[in-house]
């Protein structure tokens, strides 16, 4: 059951305003400007394709259907493979969060230890995906910059439990999206790597593609998103225990 | 030999294996004196054994398939047995219907018929005695869903191989249904209009599953649909029940759910394996020591089939407060396993043995209850409980002939019992998973004598990238009295490893193994260790 419960709060990544450069900030501006690109949009939807590769090359396919509204209200719905079609997930604010199985007909409440479990056996686990604001999350460092990017160190806040030591940013500096993320784990020891492909739709930014590498398993991720739509006016009731049977 | 009138003995206190019990628990459970376990009980005379059923006889009610109902069960003295030819032919003709209704094109016009299913082949050996295969199933499970923006109907159906062949004469081999059983099972047909006459209300009618409660798998407040014991193994299997209901959603947090069930359906009883564990017995106290005579022909009362005896009414009003889901609800139905209101025992004189009779009728009674679940930081938590009433005293006439021994006991007071469940489940960082529940009182248990506690455990892990899943700790444990725990305890142990590193194929193998001492059903299955190879294809 747990392999199922799904924290897809990576959908804040898919958002994003261009802004204008800024010639130079700190730590706790830049990352406040990443979470404003984040955040943008008041909605979205879309359909998720996760690539698994292991060592050998071997592919293993995920798909699901996706609603997102603000930063903290979510729905996920596996379509594919046949054996976890049906399964869907609903993520609330305050870390309220259910999972429906068709099979037993009802709602389960999902307790927040599963933030550090994979999700759906991909390289992201739930704290992975999470959508909280980068701000409420972490405390920022300037540690680098390149042409492109600023390069920050992000610490998890004290109050926060987190299965990472450390993140390292890469953000755009220009449209102030992140380009790659670095997790350390506990010990210190490089961990994962998440590449971000960013697209734009009007005033947006979105993610397009996630490439989820875990260093220790030699084993990534490719989540692909397509039909992204943006701002569509999805209703709250869509983020409801009452909606996340019907399917 | 005279029978001699004892006190009535203090109520059994039985503890329940983690895959259900009717009949013969029950009468325990609910202190009627006098009956007791066959199984445990060595002073079982040579007479009362007589009326064991033979061999062929065992394997014959083990595994007639469901589709000839009417031989599966005692019938009463009269009642036809439908050929089960006919009913094969009425089944099919259903599920015809069901296909006829999922292609009508003309109210779903703009969607699809949506399929889903898997094929499924679940194989049990025992491993004692001859190796017997316990359990021999193949199964196609099918989901079919039509929906436009205002009504779905959904149907899901199993159709399955299951047994081995139940050929007792040579008549039998002209039967292909005994010579290889299956079954049709309609488990769930319903349709669902969301939104029906407001947009707060969703209305639901037909088959259908309605699982209320927040615990895992025990839940003592989930008592809308019947109990499908058929597989103990599969414990928390209900059977669908033809219900309408209506919830009325206030906002998104909180509902208000009616639901009226039209017929009274019973539980089904276990096959396989487990088929005796709840056979009926009484035991007779004679100045030589009692005597467990097995009840041969149990008549089943069941209620009158109309709206006042039959039916079920229930409601439930759900919430959330303080980040917590909470529920409170009230269920005015029958208990789904039977209690005897009358044993009549016989003995002949000539020969020493006993004939026996009884009948069975199914307590009405009221249920109270509530549930929660939340969290403590990152540990997962939930609570249920149930409140049960009887709606009057259930007692049992006894009558032992040519003694003129007659007596009538309580088999369940009119007085209220509590079951509840405690449970918790966390996620450690290493990927292990682990679900802890204390258990008082299980699904068959009634009375306040008759409740006892179990502590259920189940640990996963997932291994070689989620390909391998193992749950090395998987079972529960049980001391039915603490007076004297090493005679009244039992335990069961289920480990389990599956492989699904391929995509819609899963294949797991696993054993079942338990242990115990006492006269309960946890013990009752000691000898019952078996292996089980199951595979599931999805589609």
């Amino acid at each position: 059951m747990k392999t199922l419960v799904i924290s897809f709060l990576w959908m804040g990544l898919l958002l994003g305003v261009s802004q204008g450069p800024l010639l130079s900030q700190d730590a706790a501006e830049i990352l406040h400007k990443m979470d404003e690109v984040l955040f943008a949009p008041d909605d979205q939807q879309s359909e998720v394709r996760m690539i698994l590769t292991d060592r050998g090359g071997n592919e293993r396919v995920r798909e699901a259907s996706v609603w997102q509204k603000g930063a903290d209200m979510r729905l996920f719905r596996f379509t594919s493979p046949a054996a976890e079609a049906g399964i869907a997930f609903l993520s609330l604010p305050d870390e309220v969060m259910y999972l429906y199985m068709p099979a037993y007909g009802r709602e389960r409440r999902i307790a927040s230890h599963v933030k550090n479990q994979s999700f759906a056996g991909t390289d992201f686990s739930y704290e992975d995906l999470e959508a909280e604001r980068y701000t409420e999350r972490f405390s920022a460092k300037l540690k680098d910059q390149a042409t492109d990017r600023w390069i920050l160190e992000l610490t998890p806040l004290p109050h926060l439990r987190s299965d990472y030591s450390k993140i390292i940013a890469h953000v755009h500096k220009e449209n102030h999206y992140p380009i790659k993320m670095e997790s350390y784990d506990r010990g210190g020891q490089l961990y994962k790597v998440a590449e971000y492909t960013f697209g734009r739709q009007g005033d947006y930014w979105f993610t397009e593609e996630i490439m989820m590498t875990n260093k220790r398993r030699n084993h990534s991720t490719r989540m692909v998103f397509e039909k992204v739509i943006l701002n569509s006016g999805i209703g709250d009731e869509v983020f409801t225990v009452r909606n996340l049977g019907r399917f | 030999m005279k029978p001699v009138k004892q006190p009535p003995k203090h109520p059994f206190p039985f503890r329940k294996p983690h895959h259900g019990a009717p009949v013969r628990n029950r009468i325990h459970q609910h202190g009627l004196p006098g009956t007791k376990n066959r199984r445990h009980d060595p002073t079982v005379s040579g007479s009362a054994r007589q009326h064991d059923a033979p061999p062929e006889k065992e394997l014959q009610r083990q595994w007639v398939p469901a589709i000839t109902p009417a031989r599966q069960h005692d019938t009463s003295p009269g009642q036809k047995q439908r050929p089960c030819g006919t009913l094969a032919a009425w089944r099919i003709s259903l599920a015809a219907i069901v296909c006829l209704l999922f292609s009508a094109p003309a109210i779903y016009a703009e969607s699809p018929l949506l399929w889903r299913g898997s094929v499924e082949s679940d194989q049990r050996m025992m491993l004692r005695d001859e190796r017997d295969w316990a359990w021999n199933e193949n199964r196609l499970d099918l989901t079919m869903e039509r929906r436009s923006q205002q009504l779905r109907v959904t149907a899901n159906v199993w159709l399955r191989h299951l047994g081995p062949s139940v050929v007792t004469s040579s008549g039998d081999l002209f039967d292909k249904d005994r010579v290889s059983p299956w079954n049709l099972d309609i488990r769930e047909l319903y349709l669902d209009v969301p939104g029906f006459l407001s947009d707060k209300l969703d209305m639901r009618v037909g088959r259908q599953r309605i699982a209320w409660g927040t615990a895992d798998r025990f839940n003592p407040t989930d008592n809308l649909n019947p109990p499908d014991l058929e597989d103990l193994l599969d414990f928390g299997r209900a059977n669908g029940s033809d219900a309408i209901s209506l919830q009325w959603w206030f906002n998104h947090q909180n509902s208000l759910q009616l639901v009226h069930i039209a017929r009274f359906q019973p539980a089904n009883m276990p096959l396989g394996p487990f088929s005796d564990l709840f056979a009926l017995e009484f035991v007779l106290p004679t100045l030589h020591g009692d005597i467990p005579i097995s009840i041969e022909n149990k008549s089943v009362n069941l209620p009158p089939n109309n709206l006042g005896e039959g039916s079920t009414l229930a409601a439930r009003f759900s919430t959330f407060i303080l980040n917590t889901d909470l529920s409170i609800s009230y269920v005015y139905g029958r208990d789904y396993l039977p209690l005897p209101d009358s044993i009549h025992i016989e003995m002949d004189q000539p020969t020493g043995e006993f004939h026996s009779s009884a009948r069975l009728v199914y307590p009405r009674h009221h249920v109270i209850g509530a549930d929660m679940a939340g969290s403590i930081g990152r540990l997962g938590i939930w609570a249920e409980a149930g409140v049960f009433i009887p709606e009057r005293e259930m007692r049992t006439e006894v009558i032992v002939e040519p003694f003129d021994w007659h007596e009538e006991m309580v088999a369940l007071k009119k007085e209220a019992y509590l079951k509840f469940v405690l449970g918790c489940d966390y996620s450690f960082s290493g990927g292990t998973y682990a679900n802890i529940q204390y258990v008082r009182g299980f699904f068959h248990e009634g009375g306040r004598d008759g409740l006892n506690d179990y502590l259920i455990l189940q640990t996963e892990r997932d291994l070689l990238r989620y390909h391998l899943r193992i749950q090395p700790l998987a079972g529960g444990v049980t001391v039915s009295d603490w007076d004297d725990p090493k005679n009244h305890y039992a335990w069961f142990y289920s480990p389990e490893i599956t492989y699904h590193g391929i995509d819609n194929l899963e294949i797991s193998l696993g054993g079942f193994f338990s242990d115990g001492k006492g006269d309960h059903l946890f013990a009752g299955l000691k000898d019952k260790h078996m292996l089980r190879l199951k595979i599931t294809a999805s589609f």
